[in-house]
């Protein structure tokens, strides 16, 4: 059976959450340093053949920025997001290591290249020629690139791994189906957010005036262009997800598609403002409408990454691990043995839980549940059984995988499942000091066994 | 089985641990630059000296100060690869130190933007204007984020290292921190002006090649050199024995085994040599290529003695036998090729950039 690691607790928000919000700062800052190199060279391009009159000053001012920002903020939140899926979910983190290490290696070299090309430009443009500029920019631009081309990988295959569920090649599991779609689609959006931030700091150069800012904002809208594949690059994206996934996305799920069409809505506003405004009639557009842009498309972002995170559910890695680190081929042996056995970690608090099975209940809640639930805060199991009686909220939970599809099968005896019930219960009755236990006899555990045979050992989700 | 470690495992686990040690020595390298700097940095602007130029306007400072943040920026890159290798060599015990620290342990990401920050600042010239009590305080405060984030990974791994220590973590959200952890970081962190000194003093010696030679400030950076090295290497010394000593008989015996004392020997003679070849230009008062060639290999030389010594501790506590089967398993995922591949490439890429710079 997998490693049982300590789980802790976030409070009112669910861990996903947690997982979610570093995600997407993350994400943000490092396609603005992808989309950022391309807009550089595009720029050097543009100065070297004349077609610019402010494009070197423009180059010097945005890459401070481009060092300031994605240097610190962007690698610091990449460490972070490592450290968060860690705490977060040490399984999945673990089996993404395990397949893919060579790569995120190989992804480093990347990062090593990009740092090393971009501290050159950085210090030594200056007195540097237009074309070792350019080279070292397109380096820049090639490895930042290709950090992107690599984790695109990684993180697709979580969603969609493809032929790699039976083939267990790492080739597979790499160009998995989702692979294109989201590497075509993640780099317009990177172009995009580079174009924006350009929007942004040209307002902020004083040194140049309205007319120059106005050229250096058309050439900056070229950038902006792509984005009218993005509707295409993203129904393709949808077509290649696992049809129940794409279901929750479109409506199944009313979280998932609030997200989905967050993110839709803020990107096709930043797109008409963007092709009819910017690109077409050739607009200017001050700090303040750049910033409201930019805050736009941290909301698509952050819609879209809600949607990458949730739509795996009940997965964490599609059909190898569920979301709360237990393997689905170990769910029939849990079922005999239950799911404590190999937790070595005791409850904390317990002396506030009254009685043994409560505490079993709270550990089973703990280990099975408490990664997509919390008890009081963001979809907190009290609120979610609230109308249910007894029997009802005893076979829904033995049935989980058949009441929501984008739960996992229960994984523990009968007498667990019974414990995790009382302690829903106790905790919805506000934690009282005392608790007599409706029923956990024979007849109770029989009947749930009943209904954990019913509902069988298999998730609702399935490979196609 | 007497073999020399990590040759002494068995081949895949050999393999990632070579690669972990090997990312980890170039981390820390740069990790130090940042970290001795830092202390630097805030010594020299509380205790300006007596000569005409305060030690913080000094080139020496005005150089670290410049290249500290690309320092950090290397190690934070550098340092991922280790952090990816530690990940497949300990995982269970390296992810349950996370956990068991938790949110403590992820302060570490704001320290470290906000220090990433300082630096910066403290290199523009905006600060000149501030209050001196700014002034004084805030490089400070930096290293003091550096020593934190430092101290956290001490008490990462040696939580890591106490199994037995779990669940009681858990359940009580205390961390138990033994006193000799000091002694440990003393060890690293005095180090870490040996390999500063390192550092600086080739950037000092290219940069006199280049600009015309100025003599007597290079007279004066040999022997600031000379002694920050000296101080430093002093302190890990005496740091290092009160950690030995701290050690329980079966870890101290360990240390001196077969397949482990020839890297504790190439630790003392990389000090030695470092010494020397400080006294050497301590005494001659310049900075020269033959005397810094020394001390580089002195370094390089206690560097990995250190590293390794650091392992063997580390395995004294974890069985790493259990943990040779998933090493096994790892090994046998594809992507090796694409790896070797994209390192090497990148590696000419990145030898390309520096000379595009250098030749112009
Ligand atoms: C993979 C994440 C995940 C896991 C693990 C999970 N759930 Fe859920 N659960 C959800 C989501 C998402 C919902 C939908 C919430 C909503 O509709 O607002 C849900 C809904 C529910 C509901 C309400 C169902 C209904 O029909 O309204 C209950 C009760 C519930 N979960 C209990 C549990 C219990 C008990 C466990 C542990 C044994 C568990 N869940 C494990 C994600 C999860």
């Amino acid at each position: 059976m997998s490693e049982v690691f300590p789980v802790n607790d976030f409070g009112p928000a669910m861990p996903g959450l947690v997982m979610a919000a570093v995600a997407i700062v993350h994400v943000f800052l490092a396609q603005f340093a992808v989309g950022g190199g391309m807009l550089l060279c595009y720029f050097q391009w543009l100065a070297m053949t004349d077609r610019s009159e402010h494009a070197r000053r423009f180059i010097d001012g945005y890459f401070k920025v481009l060092v300031l920002i994605s240097f610190i903020l962007g690698a610091l939140t990449g460490v972070g997001i490592w450290l968060t899926s860690i705490q977060i979910s040490p399984a999945t983190i673990g089996a993404m290591v395990e397949n893919f290490h060579w790569l995120w290696a190989a992804e480093w070299t990347f990062f090593c290249l990009e740092v090393v090309a971009g501290y050159c430009f950085y210090r030594c443009h200056k007195r540097l020629d237009d074309r070792t500029s350019l080279k070292l920019l397109m380096l820049y631009a090639f490895a930042s690139w290709m950090s992107l081309f690599i984790i695109n990988g990684i993180l697709s295959w979580q969603l969609t791994p493809g032929r790699w569920v039976e083939t267990h090649q790492i080739a597979d599991g790499f160009f998995n189906p989702g692979f294109f779609p989201s590497l075509l689609f993640r780099t317009v959006v990177a172009t995009t957010l580079s174009g924006l931030a350009a929007c942004f700091v040209i307002n902020t150069m004083s040194d140049i005036d309205r007319e120059g800012k106005r050229q250096l904002i058309n050439q900056t809208a070229r950038l902006l262009i792509p984005m009218v594949a993005m509707p295409f690059l993203g129904a393709w994206y949808l077509a290649v997800l696992p049809a129940d996934s794409r279901g929750w996305i479109l409506g199944g799920s009313p979280a998932m598609m609030l997200f989905f069409s967050i993110s839709v809505g803020a990107s096709l506003a930043i797109g008409a403002y963007a092709i009819a405004g910017l690109v077409m009639r050739k607009l200017y557009i001050n700090g303040a409408t750049a910033l409201l842009l930019l805050v736009l498309a941290f909301g698509a972002t952050a819609g879209g990454e809600f949607v990458r995170e949730g739509s795996r559910k009940p997965f964490s890695i599609r059909y190898v691990l569920y979301s709360n680190a237990i393997l689905p081929e170990d769910v029939p042996r849990m079922r005999e043995v239950g799911c404590l056995t190999n937790d070595p970690y005791p409850l904390r608090n317990a002396e506030e839980v009254p009685t043994p099975l409560l505490r079993t209940g709270a550990l089973v809640f703990r280990r099975q549940c408490s990664i997509c639930h919390t008890l009081e805060g963001t979809n907190a199991v009290a609120h979610l059984t609230g109308t249910w009686d007894l029997d009802q909220m005893r076979m829904n939970l033995a049935k989980l995988q058949h009441t929501k599809p984008f739960m996992p099968p229960f994984a523990g005896t009968a007498r667990e499942l019974e414990a995790m019930v009382q302690f829903i219960r106790w905790n919805s009755a506000g934690r009282p000091g005392q608790w007599e236990h409706q029923t956990d006899d024979e007849k109770t555990l029989s009947q749930i066994q009943t209904w954990l045979d019913e509902a069988g050992t298999e998730s609702s989700s399935h490979p196609q | 089985m007497d073999s020399l470690f990590p040759l002494s495992l068995p081949a895949a686990s050999a393999f990632y641990m070579t690669l972990y040690l090997l990312t980890f020595m170039i981390h820390h390298a740069m990790m130090h630059y940042v970290m001795a700097g830092s202390l630097y940095i805030a010594w020299a602007t509380a205790f300006p000296g007596s000569s005409a130029t305060p030690r913080s306007e000094q080139p020496l400072a005005l150089l670290i100060r410049d290249w500290t943040p690309f320092m950090l920026s290397g190690a934070i890159t550098a340092g991922i690869a280790p952090l990816l290798f530690i990940q497949i060599l300990y995982q269970k015990s390296f992810y349950t130190a996370n956990l068991l620290l938790g949110w403590r342990w992820m302060l570490i990401i704001p320290v470290l933007i906000i220090a990433f920050y300082l630096l910066y600042l403290l290199k523009s010239s905006v600060i000149t204007k501030w209050p001196s009590v700014v002034r004084v305080n805030l490089p400070l405060f930096t290293a003091l984020c550096f020593l934190f984030v430092g101290f956290c990974w001490t008490v990462n791994n040696s939580v890591g290292n106490h199994e037995e220590n779990w669940a009681k973590i858990y359940t009580d959200q205390t961390i138990p921190v033994a006193w000799s952890i000091l002694a440990r970081m003393g060890i690293w962190i005095a180090g870490s002006f040996a390999t500063l000194a390192v550092i600086t003093g080739w950037q000092i010696a290219s940069k006199k090649n280049k600009d015309s030679p100025e003599n007597g400030t290079c007279d004066l950076q040999a022997k600031q050199l000379a002694s920050v090295s000296l101080f430093g290497l002093t302190m890990a010394g005496i740091s290092a024995g009160i950690y030995y000593w701290s050690l329980e008989p079966g870890i101290q015996s360990a240390l001196l085994g077969p397949s482990v004392l020839l890297w504790l020997m190439l630790a003392i003679v990389g000090v030695i040599v470092q010494v020397l070849g400080w006294l050497f230009q301590f005494r001659n008062a310049c900075l020269c290529r033959k005397h810094l060639t020394m001390v580089t290999t002195g370094l390089i030389a206690a560097l990995s003695g250190t590293t390794i010594l650091r392992e063997v501790i580390r395995l004294q506590f974890i069985d790493i036998h259990k943990l040779y089967p998933l090493h096994e398993k790892s090994s046998q995922v594809g992507g090796l090729s694409v790896f070797l591949l994209f390192a090497l490439m990148n590696t000419i890429l990145i030898v390309y950039c520096l000379r595009l710079v250098r030749t112009r």
